[in-house]
């Protein structure tokens, strides 16, 4: 290995010390603030409508939504992928030990609401939902490898042809053809042509 | 919610399943960062390696240094002032909270006294005794 080779590989690898640290502890930690703060959002909102009377504070869906929001914010720093894995091989045991009260189910107590205040409370559940999916996705190294690209392949195939049409009513399409496309093209012709 | 009264068995049960799954998952994910992050370390000593017998580690850090452009010694201030920026907002947003958090409170408990609460600090950081 030569001195300079060395020496890059050196720097590279303090490099992505750098990267490794800031994904993994000052990201992670962001992340963690950036849930609580959704989920402290989440529960100012069922606050109010328990506040405006369209649900009891005593009455047991506010009672469960309420405890389920501020476990989520209490350990929210220990919420990983792994651990749901964990806890996805382990539910029927961990289901089976579950008491029947207080620590009933949601959906159940949320059928005792009445409908309009239920949307609502349901709307506020799958938002939570949503929120700790997105956690786990975007605290995940792994889901960072591998959901990512897919996910962004797929939204190009979604969008793809509506961006291209976008892109072509614009007056830097002219350069970009001129500079990538054409170029290209005369190429493939050129190729094309020998056969 | 929970406080005040005795727990069932069942649980206590429920308790200790959801504590060992955290530790596990906790010690694991540790393993995991503490693992690549010796990984690079190893392959930066590696490459310090593959320069000893040609030079002094004095000499390395000279050469090292003196290898660095005014592009790349903008690039890493601009990454370290970033993240120097972010900690110090951090602990600004920090300190907001504990000023607003015992106001938010106090209000919510006049119109529900039996309020229950997330536990974290009046700084908005994890309990002491939550932390793993």
């Amino acid at each position: 290995m030569t001195t300079q080779v060395a020496l890059t590989a050196l720097w590279t690898s303090v490099s992505l010390m750098g990267l490794w640290i800031l994904f993994f502890w000052f990201y992670r930690d962001y992340r963690v603030d950036l849930f609580r703060q959704r989920m402290f959002a989440l529960r100012d909102e069922l606050f109010e409508l328990g506040r405006s009377g369209e649900i009891a504070f005593h009455h047991q869906a506010y009672g469960l939504l309420r405890t389920t929001i501020n476990g989520y914010i209490r350990f929210a720093h220990r919420l990983s992928f792994l651990s749901v894995i964990l806890v996805l091989r382990d539910s029927k045991a961990l289901m089976a030990t579950m008491p029947a009260a207080p620590l009933a189910r949601l959906p159940e107590a949320l059928q005792t609401v009445d409908p309009a205040a239920r949307a609502k409370l349901g709307n506020i559940v799958g938002r939570m939902h949503f929120m700790v999916l997105d956690q786990l996705i975007l605290t995940s190294a792994t889901m960072w490898a591998v959901l990512v690209p897919v996910g962004l392949l797929l939204l190009s195939r979604a969008i793809g042809t509506r961006a291209l049409a976008f892109v072509r009513r614009q007056r830097i399409w002219r350069v970009i053809r001129a500079h990538t496309i054409e170029p290209m093209d005369a190429m493939a012709r050129a190729v094309g042509a020998e056969a | 919610m929970m406080q005040g009264r005795r727990r069932s068995k069942e649980e206590l049960d429920a308790q200790v399943r959801i504590r060992r799954i955290d530790a596990t998952a906790s010690v694991a994910n540790t393993l995991i960062r503490f693992a690549g992050l010796g990984f690079v370390a190893l392959c930066a000593w590696r490459s310090i390696a593959a320069l000893a017998g040609q030079k002094t580690l004095a000499s390395i850090g000279i050469t090292l240094l003196g290898k660095v452009y005014v592009s790349e010694a903008a690039a890493w201030l601009l990454a370290v002032g970033s993240v120097g920026y972010g900690v110090v907002q951090r602990q600004l947003r920090r300190r907001e909270i504990a000023r607003f958090a015992p106001l938010v409170r106090d209000r919510e408990r006049a119109i529900d006294p039996k309020r229950t609460s997330s536990q974290l600090t009046d700084r908005g950081d994890t309990k002491p005794g939550d932390q793993v």
